[in-house]
């Protein structure tokens, strides 16, 4: 662990730190980082080794692996729906960044507005146990091409002919991210940052004349981007792996405009093809590292630094 | 209530200015509440009418069969559910109080120490190594982890003989205990990311401070940013109580012992025996069907999986409002202009 | 009884004469005391059960009841088997991604259902052999002669539990082809009073306009309509005319969309006039659950549609969903297998049982006793004596069937030794008679049963999928032709990525015994669809390279 040399001290005191100093913080330093060094490793890093290697094995349910090299990685290139589902995997999960992240930080912005009381109460109803079975056959419903609110929407309050939703290959990917839009579960962790802003703050932004969205943006905003930048950073990978919903909703279809690369991973798996399986998900893996390293370049993410 | 002017709070168009943020927040309030009603409403239905297109709105004939057989279940499916829920109830208690007195301090340290103790270079690759697992689709390293439990640490189904004798090699065996649930969560990637968040957003020159006044680095942990980050805390500690609540997958390979089996494998095996309640070999006609992954998940007996649904989602509810008044009791960091 | 007698050896018809009067004797004093079997030697063997299909006893079981009888003659099969412990796990096993891991750790239960490992389909379940999920038990299988528990036409359907001649599961459960389910008055409305086996789409279609009117449908129809309208014109993903073999070293298969392409332009614009001309078809793009309790029973069940697709196990649930009895369900409604192709053919196998594996884990003792528990509570004696006891306490037909999926796979699917009257009359008359009309249509071969089981599963059915779902609902502007043909292309530059493990010899043999067949049955059952479309596909993709 020769990283650990590179312990910062109080910037002040940095020239001349004693060497038992040093000794002790580097002693210090490994106390925070060393159990959670010992877990991701075995837990973490570990199991996805062996990924990595089954993924150039045959990898059979059970009996001797054979070595396969690099054969499952040229069978996925050659195979014409890998590429279409990365690239459906990249719109949807910027697309569904681009419509969604944004709304739980000003929902949250806007919940610390309200009494103390009412936050409360607004806090539960947003929080009730919700089965997605639940909410599988409510927007199930909605978008029924028959019998559906939005179908009747379409034909008997605006006039228009009956619509494709879930079944038009251009749109299927935005009625699938909509829905997304309800879940409100990061909100809570912005709250946490929302809740450490002193109100001076904006005490003296107003004694200068700020109003309200200026106060939004010059304080509450700044005050959140590391914490932000955490969610996104989450969000990105998520939304790279996302497979349940669209799962539930349409299977992948129509032509596979909404098939996303764990769900063809999981097509995969149950055609008893375990590594191809890992082979495709180490692909998936790359990928979403290098959307990682490209956005830690555009976003940088601790301006201290 | 900061954004809003302190004087001046009275006149007409900040008033209305409130009032529409009150609506839109009730909108949204009243988006999410719209599937809780459909699952209320449906769990009083009768099982035909539960899938009936368009779906009604209240139930036509209202009937508690749904909640009965829920209830119920455990007298007609006991050679399913062999513990009494309550004990199911407490594995899943203890494997999820386990798992937060392991997991939250182990990962909240290292996000400090990530946050506030490494720079540079060393500080970005601890990050990576820290993150680098929520990457990889967890479905294909499930057979590992899983192999990894049984001879850990070998991720294989025998462990390998020493060479050159006939003795495998000792491996530790955690499986179908209930640290083959606790350990492999002992640090949680998911949380890592909003610990870091938040210790990133505590200004360096509150720590500094500590520092030139001698605390060491666990002391100045203890006693001033743990105080700052009750809220992060409650957060953190809500998701890891939802997640272990609710897993399933992974209790499913690494337990069989029902005496410690939680509370979501009982379930799972409610659900499933409820979907042909009445019949004795419940999943047989699932067999012939290709669509059977979806009939077992969401095809089945509305009313009763709605049931089953709310049940089990209860603890986390009652958690969360606990929880809330934690996060809501968000210390201001004091001293700090 | 009688209709199975000529299927057994003299040995077995022997025993069961036994038993029916051992069961009848019973009768007055109500004390379990079957065959007269001596125990086996004593071992010591632990069998761990998931709960399905093997259940363990509740000993305070009301009397009666599936439990009490189930718990007595487990009771005597444990007596029989000194030394044989039956352990409960908490394991789900119809959830694949947790049955997998098992397997791969030797943590599975004794027995598990075979389709889950292989995707339900053939060619899946018999890779999974091959890869070594389920155990091969042949020897064992023979040795309690289990083939002679079976109903003759299900020990004849092979398929998804024999691989060449090697057997890896024991049948338990059967379904019929996959049919349509109608409400008998509804289609009186139009003057007809039942639907023949050899109706087509076409007729489908007519009768579904006939039968749809304002706050009606004539149809309700699952997602992937197409994947059971094409395959009667013997397209598929493994359909029999767009499908073919080849030889070599490479994957054995290759797809071919663009010889019969009129066919499945012809069919597709056949759904299409159904759902969006007709408007006679009650769907949705994600319909995908047919089964009893989903959207399309549903709508069946208020009377909004008046054929609804189903198999034959949802019958009795579908009864117990609309609060009828089976008598009265039996008048209602009634089943009839899926219509055929244009040309006579049909792709629906008339019975098909559900298997289950043993582990490969397990010792030789283990799978000994495991065989033994598992066919003496499902398929032999066991079976009788549960049933014997909830006909002597309730002396109702109708609690039998209730307590496990009738028809069955053993041989008592008629009658029970010691139960007085006939199961099928008790199951529904109608019914019974509709089922049996399909059970006894010859068996369509499947290649599975005359190619050994191939490691590989080659490439999946998602392109088909893509396609076909995108073809029904769609209201963008398409092209059929283009996009088969592009399909094509996709599945056969997947197919081409794979090797084959098969020997080559092997293969080329088992094919032209497998086309054979089925050019003696075509010529039988479908003439015509054997003059256009089989021996035309024959002759151009087949004969070339296995002729």
């Amino acid at each position: 662990m020769a990283a650990q040399a590179e312990v910062l001290d109080a910037p002040s005191a940095q020239s001349s730190v004693p060497s038992e100093v040093k000794a002790r913080r580097r002693w210090q330093l490994a106390l925070f980082i060393v159990p959670a060094f010992l877990f991701q490793f075995f837990w973490g890093w570990y199991p996805m080794l062996v990924a990595l290697f089954l993924s150039m094995t045959d990898a059979p349910i059970r009996g001797a692996l054979t070595w396969q090299g690099l054969n499952n990685y040229n069978r996925l290139l050659l195979d014409p729906l890998v590429p279409m589902a990365f690239r459906i995997t990249l719109i949807y999960a910027g697309l569904s960044i681009l419509l969604t992240f944004a709304i739980p930080i000003f929902v949250s912005i806007l919940l610390m507005e309200m009494p103390p009381n009412v936050m409360r109460v607004m806090m539960i109803l947003w929080f009730l146990p919700l089965s997605g079975i639940a909410s599988t056959l409510f927007w199930q419903y909605l978008y029924n091409e028959q019998f559906g609110l939005f179908q009747w929407i379409a034909t008997a309050v605006l006039g228009l002919p009956p619509q494709s939703f879930l079944s038009s290959q251009n749109w299927v990917l935005l009625w699938l991210i909509l829905p997304s839009i309800l879940l409100y579960g990061p909100g809570l962790y912005y709250l946490t940052g929302l809740q450490s802003i002193p109100r001076s703050y904006y005490e003296a932004a107003e004694i200068e004349g700020a109003g309200f969205w200026r106060k939004i943006w010059t304080i509450s905003l700044p005050r959140l981007r590391p914490i932000i930048a955490m969610t996104l950073l989450f969000a990105i990978i998520g939304s790279l792996q996302e497979f349940t919903f669209p799962d539930l909703m349409t299977r992948g279809g129509p032509n596979g405009a909404s098939r996303t690369v764990v769900m063809y991973i999981m097509n995969i798996l149950n055609n008893a093809r375990y590594g191809d399986a890992t082979a495709l998900a180490v692909m998936l893996f790359a990928l979403i590292m290098v959307a990682t390293l490209i956005y830690r370049i555009v976003f940088k993410a601790d301006p201290d630094q | 209530m900061s954004l809003f002017p302190v004087v001046g709070r009275k006149q007409p168009r900040l008033r209305v200015a409130w009032w529409v943020i009150v609506a839109l927040l009730c909108l949204g309030i009243f988006m999410h509440l719209i599937p809780f009603f459909i699952m209320i409403s449906t769990s009083f239905k009768p099982a035909s009418e539960a899938m009936a297109m368009p779906p009604t709105l209240f139930p036509r004939e209202p009937t508690l069969a749904g909640w009965e057989l829920a209830f119920n279940m455990t007298a007609s499916a006991r050679s399913l559910i062999s513990q009494p829920l309550s004990q199911y109830f407490i594995n899943s208690v203890i494997m999820t109080v386990g798992t937060l007195l392991l997991s939250i301090p182990i990962t909240s340290m290292s996000a400090y120490a990530c946050s506030k103790l490494l720079k540079g270079r060393s500080a970005r690759y601890w990050f990576f190594f820290f993150i680098g697992t929520l990457m990889l689709p967890g479905i294909v390293t499930l057979i590992p982890s899983y192999l990894l439990t049984r001879n850990f640490p070998f991720p294989l189904p025998v462990a390998p003989t020493i060479p050159g004798t006939e003795t495998p090699f000792p491996t530790i065996r955690i499986w179908n205990t209930f640290w083959a649930v606790i350990l492999p969560a002992g640090f949680s990637a998911g949380n890592f990311l909003l610990f870091k968040g938040f210790f990133d957003s505590i200004p360096d020159s509150i720590i500094n401070a500590a520092r030139v006044d001698g605390g060491s680095e666990f002391n100045i942990f203890r006693r001033i940013v743990l105080p700052m980050s009750v809220p992060v805390f409650a957060v953190t500690i809500y998701f890891q109580f939802s997640g272990t609540w609710e897993s399933y997958l992974w209790p499913l390979v690494v337990i069989q012992d029902s005496s410690i089996a939680p509370l979501t494998l009982a379930v799972r095996r409610l659900v499933d025996a409820f979907t042909y309640a009445g019949t004795t070999n419940a999943q047989t006609a699932l067999g012939q069907s290709a669509n059977v992954s979806n009939l077992v998940n969401q095809g089945l007996s509305w009313n009763g999986l709605m049931v089953l649904g709310l049940l089990q989602a209860i603890p986390v509810f009652l958690f969360f409002i606990v929880v809330r008044e934690y996060l809501l009791k968000g210390v201001r960091i004091q001293g700090l202009k | 009884m009688k209709a199975y007698v000529h299927g057994m050896n003299r040995r077995q018809f022997l025993q069961m004469l036994a038993i029916g009067s051992g069961g009848l004797a019973l009768f007055g004093r109500g004390m379990p005391a079957l065959a007269q079997a001596t125990p086996a030697p004593p071992v010591d063997v632990q069998l761990n059960t998931s709960g399905w299909p093997i259940e363990m006893p509740i000993a305070d079981a009301a009397p009666g009841t599936f439990q009490a009888g189930y718990a007595r003659a487990f009771q005597t099969w444990l007596d029989l088997n000194p030394g044989v412990r039956v352990q409960q796990i908490e394991f789900n096993p119809w959830d694949a991604a947790g049955l997998r891991t098992a397997i791969a750790g030797g943590t599975a239960p004794f027995t598990y259902p075979i389709g889950v490992m292989g995707g339900w389909n053939v060619a899946g379940i018999q890779s999974a052999f091959a890869q070594g999920a389920f155990a091969d038990i042949t020897d064992v299988f023979n040795r309690y002669n289990v083939l002679d528990m079976l109903d003759p036409r299900v020990a004849a359907s092979t398929s998804r539990w024999m691989a060449g001649d090697r057997i890896f599961g024991i049948p338990y459960e059967v379904v019929s082809s996959q049919g349509y389910f109608y409400n008998r008055a509804h289609l009186e409305s139009i003057g007809m009073e039942r639907i023949p086996m050899s109706w087509t789409w076409q007729d489908m279609r007519e009768m579904a306009l006939q039968l749809t009117t304002p706050d009606r449908k004539g149809l309700a129809m699952a997602a992937y309509a197409l994947n059971w309208i094409l395959p009667s014109y013997g397209i598929g993903f493994d359909g029999l005319v767009s499908r073919y073999p080849i030889p070599g070293r490479g994957f054995n298969w290759r797809w071919d969309f663009t010889t019969f392409v009129d066919d499945m332009v012809e069919g597709v614009e056949l759904w299409r006039g159904m759902y969006f001309d007709d408007q006679s078809v009650f769907s949705d793009p994600n319909y995908w659950d047919f089964s009893q309790n989903g959207p399309l029973a549903a709508a069946f069940y208020d009377q909004r549609v008046s054929m609804t697709p189903g198999i034959s196990l949802f019958f009795s649930d579908m009864a117990q969903r609309m609060n009828i009895t089976v008598a009265e369900a039996d008048q209602m409604m009634s089943f009839v297998r899926a219509p055929l192709g244009p040309t006579g053919f049909t792709p629906e196998q008339p019975i098909t049982p559900s298997a289950w594996a043993f582990s490969p884990d397990l010792s030789a003792e283990q799978l000994d006793k495991g065989v033994s528990l598992f066919t003496y509570m499902l398929l032999g004696e066991g079976f009788i004596q549960t049933m014997q006891h909830i006909f002597q306490e309730t002396g109702d037909l109708g609690a039998i069937l209730r307590s496990l999926r009738w028809p069955y796979a053993n041989r008592y699917s008629e009658s029970i030794p010691g139960v007085e009257g006939s199961l099928s009359q008790a199951a529904g008359s109608n019914y019974s008679a509709a089922l049996n009309e399909i059970f006894d249509q010859p068996r369509l071969p499947e290649v599975g049963a005359y190619i050994p089981a191939e490691v590989n599963n080659g490439p999946g059915d998602t392109p088909w999928y893509d396609k076909i779902t995108r073809w029904a609902f769609t209201r963008d502007p398409f092209d059929v032709r283009a996009e088969a043909a592009e399909m094509e292309s996709i599945l056969n530059q997947q197919a081409s990525t794979f090797a084959s493990t098969l020997d080559e010899n092997a293969f080329a043999e088992g094919i032209r015994r497998y086309y054979a067949d089925w050019d003696a049955l075509l010529q039988q059952t479908a003439p015509l669809f054997y003059e256009q479309r089989f021996r035309p596909f024959y002759e151009l993709r087949i004969a070339p390279n296995f002729g």
